[in-house]
């Protein structure tokens, strides 16, 4: 097992990121499969891009000159005649039906491409340097940079600092994350993340502690992991462990999934700080109204979240009263996970369209 | 006695010496580790480990360096000494890469945080502002290739560095090649007017001018800021800019490589690495080969990168000296795309199926910043992984009864040629300039992509994107007809391009003098050159020609696949061995010594899965798949997305593997 490295170059990252099991594929890959609705992680690649890549309209004086399609190919330039607006690119957009386009003046990048790197300040931490040039294209909205849907209007690109805090209060310095996936009783995937000094200093899996936990065929057994990540890597701040079921439930939309997964022992909360237990909470009561909801609600009325969520006279009142550190960034968690969820619908819904009679060159 | 260049290894005086190597941190890596990590590099089957050597790890205060064995406060092992020795007593070999650029996912690529904050180090943009990186951790300055500060700095390390590992090169110790740099793409910052403006910069394009072309120096001596040629005089110009940072990149290895020379490292092999892009390389891999003993690329790609996995393969196999992977992706960086074990074999097997014949695996052990290797960084090995990989390498190094796959031979006598003039063109020209041309790969955005469509300035047409075109077009009518071939780059001396019988090389209006000189020596020796899709009429600088076009067969107003057809059956170069889905199927025959077929390589070019026949093989002959050791029927050769099959072929009743 590794230790902890201690060396800090920067604020940001010193990650340490112990060996890939050969069943668990590798951890990138299985982390990049969380948000998969089915099976296990998709082959991704670095050229071979997926049709479901945006579009980058190129004009210059007027004029389309180019329209690049990510990925590989060109669109044709006469399907957005003229210099583009924000009307015609959702029509383009629209037309054929891509997930995303941007437009930028040929003769503004340079500028643009300037004005991002003058904007990063060396001393800054790698967060602050990405804000700091994301505000330099947000800027550049509307002069000579065209986006559709308009993402970087709709979000607030917040301060660094506001992050920060953010991050520390969600997970203080000296703990750790613990997030595993069961199916079949056996681990699907597991994430394991230690905070230090402000910053996350060790990404891992199962596989760090895989000497003393190598199976975990049910939740359970979390103790025996968390025993393990506090002793080897940092105590636990947070531990969530679900059946992949139920993952693939909550990324769907269900709010109450993970409420009534441990209500009826399937999933594990533990240890889960009150902003955390206000979330799941939070699902619970958003969906009070309806016949599941209630269903949750009788039995977690039996269960430690249950206890409490509902210990109180008013749920609602309780839930409310458990302070969110997203809620600084303006962030509602679900409302996050449905736009996510609805925007990959989206694209998934473009591709099946697009098939049978795409349009790339 | 000094290591040198083999046609498929290093040469220890006159002994082989396979270059595959595995690379272990020993910086990173815990000393008490260090024993484990090589028993387990030596299991693995590989003969070399391969190391960064930091120059801020080991630099502790100005002028100052620290190789030795003390406590290690801030977590990074120095005593370099004790790992060469711990090497040395497993009979490994070793590779050090002392850059000064290194990467290896440390905070300002392993410069000195004083080296990336000097301005006067620093590279400049076309708006004189520092050149920023954004890369985690953390983004920074990056320096300049041409300043003379970097330089003097850079000197001092690299001086340092070589006076202590001297004593420890072959034959008294373990080392036996050194990386000069790294990745040097400018940072991958190739657009030809998003860098490098430094002062000393654009003294260098001046210097460029004055040596290359006297006569265009009086005309205008400030570099181009953005590409605004609207004739064929302005046009030369930013060829001429182009050209003269292409002559920067190659001019500072020259000197980083001369500094290690005169410290004693002349006795063993000098190398550099490119990364790996389609389009807007920084300059050409023979270009390099004539300041060091070696160039390769670097190769980070997945199963589905087939294609281009393949593309620079072949450009090893014909463009460089030995076709090497300084940097085989062998688990990956964090924040890069995921990678997973099935990419690992099919990239090494694509690579090795179209003529590489050495390789780094990198990272053979784990360290921070880095998962998915087959050794862990207290030498645990991974299960599965490492034995599928220790399978992989004693097949590519071969055993007492089966010659290794990179003792083989490859009949290839086709090259295409990729114009160094016309790729200059094709990026100076690019409509998506200052963005790099690396992230644009990365994005698939191809050089056509991104070419103007109206007539170069000065030019009858589009060349930037009627070159990739022909470029595209030669290589699939090459793989429909299933002829071996190689990307020839046009740097390339005459000795190199007269191994082929036949030169495919795209040609429009104008044409360096010098690559025609070549041309007209290959000719004279015996080559055939087809040219397509016209006869160059202009030099290089876009003034008439002052020579003849060699003889040559011209490809335009025909179809290219008959004309190659036609022109291969002249030359009898035709292969024998073909599959029956000739589209999607790719087929590469290796031999031994005696021209024996050995071992064939199977690959599915296409998403969709399919079953190839093989054409050609002799009834007696039996088929096994290398790596599995079962027997395969070649006339149903099931292959899956991407997949690239080894097979061994044998004479009946010979099974190569069980």
């Amino acid at each position: 097992m590794h230790k902890l490295n201690p060396h800090h170059w920067t604020r940001l990252l010193d990650l340490m990121l112990p060996p890939v099991g050969a069943s668990d594929q590798a951890a990138g890959g299985a982390l990049a499969s969380l948000m998969a609705r089915t099976g296990p992680p998709q082959q991704a690649s670095s050229t071979a891009l997926s049709p479901e890549m945006p579009a980058i309209v190129l004009h210059r004086q007027g004029q389309v000159v180019r329209i690049l399609r990510l990925g590989g190919g060109t669109l044709p330039v006469e399907s957005l005649a003229g210099r583009p607006t924000q009307q015609s690119l959702r029509a383009f957009r629209h037309e054929h039906q891509l997930p995303f386009v941007a437009a930028v003046d040929l003769d503004l990048l340079p500028r643009l491409w300037s004005a991002t790197q003058a904007s990063v300040k060396l001393e800054d931490d790698f967060i602050a340097q990405q804000l700091a040039m994301l505000r330099v294209f947000r800027d550049a909205l509307g002069k000579g940079v065209l986006v559709d849907p308009k993402l970087l209007g709709a979000v607030p690109i917040p301060q660094a600092s506001l992050l920060q805090m953010t991050f520390d209060r969600m997970l203080p310095d000296g703990r750790s994350f613990v997030f595993y996936l069961l199916d079949g009783g056996a681990i699907y995937t597991s994430l394991i993340v230690a905070k230090r000094a402000g910053d996350i200093e060790l990404v891992t899996t199962h596989d760090a502690i895989a000497d003393r936990v190598p199976h975990l065929s049910s939740v359970r057994d979390a103790r025996l992991v968390l025993e393990a990540v506090k002793e080897r890597i940092a105590r636990p701040h947070i531990g969530i462990f679900l059946p992949l079921g139920v993952w693939h439930e909550t990324v769907d939309g269900d709010r109450s999934a993970i409420a009534r997964a441990m209500a009826t022992r399937r999933a594990v909360l533990d240890p889960a700080p009150a902003w955390l237990l206000a979330i799941v909470g939070a699902g619970i009561v958003a969906e009070a109204a309806t016949r599941t909801g209630r269903l949750a609600g009788q039995l977690l009325s039996a269960s430690r979240l249950g206890a409490q969520l509902f210990g109180s006279k008013r749920a609602e009142r309780l839930v409310q009263t458990l302070s969110n550190p997203l809620e600084a960034l303006g962030l509602d968690p679900w409302e996050t996970l449905r736009w996510g969820r609805d925007w990959r619908r989206r694209i998934q819904l473009d591709r099946a369209r697009l098939a049978p009679k795409s349009r790339r060159m | 006695m000094a290591v040198t260049v083999g046609s498929n290894g290093l040469l220890l005086g006159k002994e082989h010496l396979p270059l595959l190597a595995g690379a272990m941190h020993y910086f990173r890596i815990e000393k008490r580790w260090w024993g484990r990590c090589l028993d387990a590099v030596v299991e693995l089957g590989l003969p070399v480990v391969e190391s960064y050597v930091p120059w801020a790890v080991h630099e502790r205060a100005i002028g100052r360096f620290d190789f030795g064995d003390g406590p290690v406060p801030d977590g990074f092992e120095r005593d370099l000494g004790g790992f060469l020795e711990a090497c040395a007593e497993r009979g490994l070999k070793v590779i050090l890469r002392p850059g000064p650029h290194i990467n290896a996912e440390l905070t300002d690529f392993g410069y000195p945080a004083r080296i990336t904050r000097n301005v006067d180090c620093q590279a400049r943009g076309s708006d004189g502002n520092p050149v920023i990186l954004p890369v985690p951790p953390r983004a920074f300055a990056v320096p300049s290739y041409a300043s003379e500060a970097f330089h003097r700095e850079a000197s001092v390390w690299l001086k340092a560095f070589g006076d202590f590992v001297a004593p420890y090169c072959w034959p008294d110790g373990p080392v036996v090649a050194v990386q000069v740099d790294n990745e040097l793409s400018l940072f991958f910052r190739t657009g030809a007017y998003d860098q490098d403006y430094h002062p000393d910069a654009q003294a260098l394009y001046r210097q460029y001018l004055t040596r290359h072309h006297p006569d265009a120096v009086g005309t205008d001596p400030e570099p181009p800021r953005r590409f605004d040629a609207t004739d064929a005089a302005g046009l030369v110009r930013h060829l001429d800019w182009v050209a003269s940072k292409e002559w920067m990149v190659v001019r500072a290895l020259d000197r980083m490589a001369r500094v290690l020379r005169m410290c004693g490292l002349d006795r063993v092999v000098l190398f550099h690495n490119f990364p790996t892009q389609r389009w807007g390389a920084p300059c050409s891999l023979p270009a390099v080969e004539q300041v060091l003993d070696l160039a390769g690329l670097d190769i980070y790609l997945g199963q589905r990168d087939y294609a281009a996995v393949k593309s620079y393969a072949l450009s090893l196999a014909g463009s460089s000296r030995l076709p090497f992977v300084p940097e085989l992706g062998c688990g990956v960086w964090p924040w890069w795309f995921p990678y997973v074990r099935e990419d690992q074999q099919s990239v090494t097997l694509n690579l090795l199926m179209h003529g590489v014949r050495a390789f780094n695996l990198y990272m053979a052990v784990e360290r921070d910043r880095w998962y998915g290797s087959p050794i862990g960084a207290d030498g645990r090995r991974q299960g599965d992984h490492f034995a599928e990989l220790a399978r992989l390498i004693e097949v590519v190094r071969g055993t007492d009864t089966q010659p290794g796959l990179t003792q083989l031979n490859r009949s290839v006598a086709v090259g295409l040629m990729l114009v160094r003039d016309y790729e200059r063109l094709a990026l100076c020209s690019a409509l998506s300039d200052p963005f790099p041309p690396a992230a644009l790969d990365l994005l698939g955005v191809k050089m056509e992509d991104v070419a103007p469509d109206q007539p170069t300035p000065g030019l009858d047409r589009p060349v930037a994107r009627d070159y990739a075109r022909v470029l595209t077009q030669a290589a699939q009518a090459m793989d429909q007809l299933q002829v071996p071939y190689h990307y020839v780059d046009s740097d390339l001396p005459l000795e190199r391009l007269a191994r082929y019988k036949l030169l495919v090389v795209p040609a429009f209006c104008f044409m360096d003098e010098d690559l025609l000189r070549r041309l007209a020596g290959y000719v004279d020796g015996g080559g055939r050159l087809l040219l397509l899709p016209t006869k160059p009429t202009l030099g290089g600088r876009l003034e008439l020609l002052s020579q003849p076009v060699p003889e040559h067969i011209l490809f335009e107003g025909t179809d290219p696949l008959v004309t190659l057809r036609n022109e291969l059956d002249r030359l009898g170069v035709m292969p024998d061995l073909t599959t029956s889905t000739e589209s999607e199927v790719d087929l590469a025959v290796w031999q031994d010594a005696q021209g024996i077929t050995q071992v064939v390589f199977v690959a599915n070019r296409s998403e969709k899965a399919c079953t190839a026949q093989l054409r050609g093989l002799s009834p007696e002959n039996r088929v096994w798949d290398a790596l599995g050791g079962q027997p395969v029927d070649p006339q149903a050769l099931a292959l899956k997305s991407f997949e690239v099959r080894v097979l061994r072929v044998s004479a009946m009743g010979d099974r190569p593997h069980a």
